[in-house]
C-alpha cells in the first residue's frame, strides 16, 4: 500500500505562525521596554523594595592595661527613635514606651508631638528594654543598634582613659587620642530583605573590626597611686593633686592619677575641673625641685663639683633689690648640701656661675618649654622666657624654680633622664595595638629624644639626690633596704589678686626614682594648696614612699641589690673650690 | 497527542502502526530527553535558589544568635572586670576579711639571679 503524503492546511498554519510571531514581537517589545528602555527606573524601584540600609553597631575596641586587664569595653545596645508622622496614636505610643523606658509618658509625648521627621526618644537603653520595645512592634517607632562604653573600674585611670560621647566618639584622654583606631559608632550595611522586611542577604560585610589598645599603665600601680594620692590630699586638706609613675628606662607611664577625679561612666555629671588631666594640662612653678636641672647643668659643664664649698650668707641673699631667703641659716656648705638642704642662696650662686645662656640651654634640653610629645591630648608646653627677655632677677628665680611654668609630666621626664643615665625619653601610654580577631600585635617602641647630660654627670647627680633623701629634706621618702634618689619642692603660687607670691597657697612636690643604682621607677607626687603638712618633704615624700614601696614589691625588685654602695667619684679633698 | 491525531488521519492510508510508531519515537525521543534535561536543570536552579534563600535566613538567625551570645559574653566580662576592681577587692579584704598590708620587714624579696648563682655553687 502506497503512503499518502500529508498536506498541512497552509492558510491556517500561516495564520497561526503570524499570530505567534505577533505575540513574540509583543513580548520582545515589552521586554525591550522593561529591560533596556526603562531599565534604570525599574531597577531602582526594585532595589527600593528588596534592599534596605540596616544600621549596625560597630564595636569599639577594648582598652587594656599592660597585663591585659580590661579598663574600658563596649556592649551592644540600641537607641529608640520615632518618626512622628508615622505614629497613629501618639498618647498610646508614649504610654507604652514610657512604661518600658521608665520615663514619664508626658515627656515622650512632648517629643513625639513635634513637626520633625525624626526624633530620638532614648539613647543607649538597656538590653532588656531593647527586647521589650522590639516586641511592642509600634508603627513609627524604631531601634538603632548602638554601642555603649563601660568603664568597669569606674574612677581608675579616668583622666588617662578619658570618655566617649553619646555618639561613641572619644572626647578625652586615650579615647580621644585613639578615636579612629578604636572605631565604634553606627555603620550602615546594605541588605536584601523579603516582603516582611526580614534580612535574607547582606550585600556588604560587617564593619571593619576596630583595634584593641594595650596601655603601659599597670592597674595595680595605678590603684596604689590613686589611693596614696587620695590619702595625701585628704591628710593635708589640699585642693588637688597628681601622681605620675614612669619607667625611666623607656618613658612608659605606669600610672597617672589626678585628684579631684570623676567616673567616666557618668562623665557629664562632673565639672570640667574634675575631668581635667592636670598632670599634662596644668602648669606650675616647680620650686626647689627645679634645682635638679641647675645641678645637672652645673655638673655637666664642670662649673662646680659636689664637694665644692659655697657660702650660705647666713640664709639670705639680695638679688636685683629683692631679698631671697633660705628656710634655715647656712654658713659654708658643699654643693651636695645645697641640694640636700635645698638652699636657695647656694642654688642662686651656682646659677650665676653657670650663666644664663648655658642655664637656658640645659632648661630647654631637658624639655621645658616644649611638649613632651606624650600620646595624650591637651598637653601644654609650659612657659620659659628666652634669656634676652630675662630681668636681672630671672637667673636667680629660675635657679629656685620660679619664673618658669612646667607640667608635672615635664618635670618627671627630666628627672627620668637623670635616672636612666642622661637620655631624655619621650613619655608614652600606648604600649601596643591589636586588630580584633588578629593575633598580630603592633608594639610601640620607646623613643629616646636626646642625650641631655653624660652618664657620669647623671651618676653624680643621682648620688646627690640619694643624699637629699638620706639626710636632707626628703627623709620621709626613705624606704628601708632601698636607695632612693629624690628632691623635694615647695613653691609659692602667684596670687592673681595681688600679683605677688602667696604665703598661704603652695605647691608641695617630691620627684625621685628608685632603686637609685638601677632605677626602675620614677615617681612624681604633687599636692596643690595643702593646708596641713605644707612642705614637699612632709606631704609629698610620704606618698612617694608608699607608692614606691608597694611598686617595688609588686615588680619583685629585691632590696639586696639596692643596698650596694654606689660607685661615685666625689673628687679629692685637695681639689675643693670655694664659692663666696 | 498531536502524533496520535495524525495517526488517526493517516490510519487508512496503509502506513503500518509499527512503522509509524518507530518514526515518531525516533523523532520525539531526543526532544523529550532534551526537554527532561532542561526541566531537571530548571528544577535544580529553583531548588538552589530556594536553598540559598533558606540558608540566608539561617545565616541571619545564627548571626542574631551570635550577637546575643557575644553580648552575653561581654556583659560577663564587664561584670568580672567590675568585681576585680582593686578598690573593691581592697575594701573587701580590709573591711570584711580584716586583712592588712604587710609591714616593712615582713616581706623579704629574694634576688633570683643571686639565688641561682648560689645554688650553682658560684657564690
Amino acid at each position: 500500500m502506497a503512503a499518502v503524503a500529508y498536506r498541512p492546511p497552509r492558510v491556517r498554519v500561516a495564520l497561526v505562525l503570524c499570530l505567534i510571531t505577533l505575540a513574540f514581537a509583543g513580548i520582545a517589545s515589552r521586554l525591550f521596554a522593561l529591560q533596556i528602555r526603562d531599565h534604570r527606573v525599574i531597577q531602582a524601584q526594585a532595589r527600593r523594595q528588596y534592599q534596605r540600609r540596616i544600621p549596625v553597631a560597630a564595636k569599639r575596641g577594648t582598652i587594656f592595661d599592660r597585663q591585659g586587664r580590661a579598663l574600658a569595653l563596649s556592649l551592644e545596645t540600641a537607641s529608640v527613635f520615632v518618626h512622628p508622622g508615622l505614629v497613629e496614636n501618639p498618647s498610646a505610643v508614649a504610654g507604652r514606651l514610657g512604661a518600658v523606658l521608665r520615663v514619664p509618658p508626658t515627656q515622650i509625648l512632648q517629643r513625639i508631638s513635634v513637626d520633625k521627621p525624626f526624633v530620638w526618644i532614648e539613647r543607649k537603653i538597656e538590653p532588656d528594654q531593647v527586647e521589650a520595645i522590639a516586641r511592642l512592634n509600634l508603627p513609627g517607632v524604631g531601634l538603632v543598634p548602638e554601642s555603649k562604653r563601660y568603664y568597669p573600674k569606674k574612677e581608675l585611670a579616668a583622666h588617662l582613659l578619658g570618655f566617649v560621647g553619646v555618639d561613641d566618639k572619644g572626647l578625652e584622654g586615650v579615647e580621644l587620642r585613639n578615636n579612629r583606631l578604636l572605631g565604634g559608632g553606627t555603620r550602615w550595611v546594605i541588605s536584601e530583605v523579603d516582603a516582611l522586611g526580614r534580612i535574607v542577604f547582606r550585600k556588604a560585610g560587617d564593619p571593619d573590626p576596630a583595634a584593641d589598645l594595650y596601655l603601659t599603665i599597670d592597674e595595680v600601680i595605678q590603684h596604689v597611686a590613686e589611693r596614696e594620692l587620695a590619702q595625701a590630699v585628704h591628710r593635708s586638706k589640699a585642693r588637688a593633686g597628681s601622681v605620675i609613675v614612669m619607667d625611666p628606662r623607656t618613658g612608659a607611664l605606669l600610672a597617672l592619677a589626678n585628684l579631684p577625679t570623676y567616673n567616666p561612666n557618668r562623665s557629664g555629671e562632673f565639672p570640667a575641673f574634675a575631668r581635667r588631666n592636670r598632670a599634662v594640662t596644668d602648669t606650675y612653678e616647680p620650686g626647689s625641685a627645679f634645682k635638679l636641672v641647675l645641678a645637672a647643668g652645673a655638673l655637666e659643664d664642670r662649673v662646680i663639683r659636689p664637694k665644692d664649698l659655697i657660702y650660705g650668707e647666713g640664709g639670705a641673699i639680695e638679688l636685683a633689690g629683692i631679698r631671697i631667703r633660705d628656710h634655715e641659716e647656712h654658713g659654708w656648705m658643699t654643693f651636695r648640701d645645697v641640694l640636700a638642704y635645698s638652699s636657695n642662696v647656694g642654688a642662686i650662686k651656682v646659677s650665676m656661675k653657670l650663666g644664663k645662656e648655658r642655664f637656658y640651654g640645659y632648661i630647654t634640653d631637658f624639655g621645658f618649654g616644649l611638649r613632651t610629645g606624650i600620646d595624650l591630648p591637651g598637653e601644654v608646653p609650659g612657659l620659659i622666657r628666652r634669656p634676652m627677655e630675662w630681668s636681672r632677677l630671672s637667673i636667680g628665680s629660675l635657679a629656685i624654680g620660679q619664673e618658669i611654668a612646667v607640667t608635672s609630666l615635664q618635670l618627671l621626664t627630666a628627672v627620668a633622664a637623670v635616672a636612666n643615665g642622661g637620655t631624655l625619653m619621650r613619655p608614652y601610654v600606648l604600649q601596643a595595638t591589636q586588630r580584633s580577631g588578629s593575633r598580630e600585635m603592633r608594639e610601640t617602641a620607646p623613643v629616646p629624644l636626646r642625650r641631655v647630660v653624660s652618664s657620669e654627670t647623671a651618676q653624680v647627680l643621682t648620688a646627690m639626690m640619694v643624699e637629699t633623701v638620706e639626710r636632707g629634706t626628703g627623709r620621709e621618702a626613705r624606704i628601708p633596704g632601698y636607695r632612693v634618689a629624690g628632691k623635694t619642692g615647695t613653691a609659692q603660687k602667684l596670687d592673681p589678686e595681688t600679683g605677688r607670691y602667696s604665703h598661704s597657697k603652695l605647691i608641695a612636690s617630691f620627684v625621685g626614682f628608685v632603686p637609685a643604682e638601677s632605677p626602675r621607677l620614677a615617681i612624681l607626687v604633687l599636692i596643690d594648696e595643702p593646708r596641713k603638712f605644707r612642705w614637699g618633704g612632709t606631704v609629698a615624700a610620704p606618698a612617694f614612699r608608699e607608692i614606691a614601696r608597694e611598686a617595688l614589691t609588686y615588680f619583685h625588685i629585691p632590696a639586696a641589690r639596692s643596698i650596694r654602695a654606689m660607685p661615685v667619684a666625689w673628687g679629692s679633698r685637695e681639689s675643693v673650690a670655694r664659692v663666696d | 497527542m498531536l502524533r496520535e491525531a495524525e495517526w488517526r488521519r493517516v490510519r487508512g492510508t496503509g502506513v503500518a502502526w509499527g512503522q509509524w510508531h518507530t518514526r515518531v519515537r525516533r523523532e520525539l525521543l531526543p526532544k523529550v530527553l532534551v526537554g527532561l534535561v532542561v526541566l531537571v536543570g530548571v528544577l535544580f536552579y529553583v531548588w538552589q535558589q530556594v536553598q540559598v534563600v533558606r540558608l540566608g535566613y539561617e545565616i541571619e538567625r545564627l548571626r542574631a544568635e551570635q550577637v546575643t551570645l557575644a553580648r552575653g559574653v561581654r556583659e560577663l566580662k564587664i561584670a568580672i572586670a567590675r568585681l576585680r576592681s582593686l578598690k573593691r577587692v581592697e575594701e573587701v579584704a580590709r573591711k570584711r576579711l580584716g586583712m592588712s598590708s604587710g609591714l616593712p620587714g615582713q616581706l623579704i624579696l629574694i634576688d633570683r639571679s643571686q639565688t641561682a648563682r648560689f645554688n650553682a655553687g658560684e657564690g
